[in-house]
């Protein structure tokens, strides 16, 4: 997988070890971004002020100051 | 069938929603991964070095992210982790040639699982019954306050015991107090001890010392001990990979599954009460006991089927326990947007 069965030894497991902490930062990142992004959206419907369907169809206002449905 | 990278679609997805679980309750109480992940490949037929090495690849990714989450919420004391980081690795040392000699001796299976059970067991009962006991508004803050009176907070009976030893050099430490170094790196290497004897990650031991022992806030203590695994995880992982036990078939999926869980799991930490938390971390301790018990009794009478038993208990533990966590995640959500609606009336 990811083609360093060439590597040996200890190349091999320091890029394997590189593979799993440049994921990790990757998916920091990307999940913080889809977090900042969907977060305001997925915390209304947590919150039971907006339906899945509404935040779907972009019905609900994800603003903190009052919001509410247009 | 599907496959990517030559895998099977679905044993990736399986990977994943089993990560998925494990983040919450690794984001959550900041331990939990390879307890949880190396039975489960145990019994799924993995060979018992691949099942660690991934294991511990998995806990290091897990817990570098859970350690970025924690150190946005202001809640890793870096100062008493590289400390925590020294006085383990001493322990751990001292805590293999133990285990090392009660091999030789031809008695580290049975000590070892004796010691295993009644320490997960033990730790599990004691915090279970200081979180009932507790009253409900006492308990420590949530979020770390710089500027708390760190009189306000409740400070475990030991912990102020130890706290009150005046040996220099006193460091502060996050959550307003100052604490003995010396005190700092015992504690330190008695969980390494523990740690090294047990063959074990040790966050179950670190994260309830960091509290009880030392009184550092529970969300703090959280992620103070993942910023540790980091690097008792990565070392670990190298070490494995060097003979070829990590793979990664296994650790990419579960570890893109456990990074949604962990983020959700450490932001549980700052919605649900503070007993809440520990009734959860003594019931999964509970249960892990258990379930090693069953193992072990299974290995003594020569039935593979206690293997499964056990396996089920955990699984189910971690179902239970990441369920409970939601759930309580959720009601408090919902709390804080009624009353504030309520204020909003008002």
């Amino acid at each position: 997988m990811f083609g360093i069965e060439s590597l040996s030894g200890n190349a091999q497991a320091a890029a394997l070890v590189g593979i799993v902490l440049f994921e990790a930062i990757v998916l920091y990142v990307g999940y913080g971004g889809l977090e900042q992004l969907f977060g305001p959206a997925v915390k209304r419907v947590l919150k039971g002020q907006c339906a899945l369907v509404e935040v779907l169809m972009r019905r609900c206002s994800v603003s903190e100051n009052g919001g509410g449905n247009r | 069938m599907m496959e990517l990278f030559g895998v099977s679609a679905t044993l990736l997805a399986t990977f994943a929603g089993f990560g998925l679980l494990i983040g919450i309750l690794f984001g959550f109480f900041g331990m939990g991964g390879s307890f949880l992940v190396t039975p489960a490949l145990l019994v799924m037929g993995y060979d018992a070095n691949v099942a660690v090495g991934s294991g511990l690849a998995f806990v290091f990714g897990t817990s570098v992210i859970a350690t970025l989450k924690h150190r946005d919420l202001g809640q890793v004391d870096y100062k008493l982790g590289v400390l925590m980081i020294a006085g383990t690795t001493g322990g751990i040392e001292v805590g293999k040639i133990g285990l090392e000699y009660l091999q030789h001796i031809g008695l580290a299976d049975s000590v070892v699982s004796v010691a295993y059970v009644l320490l997960l067991g033990g730790i599990g009962a004691f915090v279970t019954r200081e979180a009932l006991k507790g009253d409900s508004d006492g308990g420590l803050e949530h979020d770390v306050d710089e500027d708390a009176d760190p009189e306000d907070a409740e400070i475990p009976e030991i912990a102020q015991k130890i706290q009150s030893y005046n040996v220099p050099p006193m460091i502060s430490v996050r959550g307003g107090f100052t604490v003995s170094l010396w005190m700092v790196l015992a504690v330190a290497f008695a969980t390494g001890l523990l740690s090294g004897f047990l063959g074990v990650g040790g966050g179950f031991i670190r994260m309830p010392a960091l509290f009880y022992l030392i009184g550092v806030p529970v969300p703090v203590a959280v992620g103070t001990d993942l910023f540790e695994i980091v690097f008792s995880g990565g070392i670990g992982s190298f070490l494995y990979a060097q003979s070829g036990a990590v793979d990664l078939s296994i650790v990419v999926p579960l570890l893109a599954g456990s990074a949604l869980g962990a983020r959700l799991g450490a932001a549980a930490t700052s919605l649900v009460e503070e007993e809440d938390i520990k009734v959860y971390f003594g019931i999964m301790l509970l249960l892990g006991a258990i379930a090693v018990a069953v193992r072990q009794i299974g290995g003594v009478l020569e039935m593979p089927v206690l293997d499964t038993v056990s396996l089920v208990i955990i699984l189910g533990a971690a179902l239970l326990v990441s369920g409970a966590v939601s759930y309580s995640a959720v009601r408090e959500l919902r709390a804080d947007a009624n009353s504030s609606s309520v204020a909003a009336d008002v």
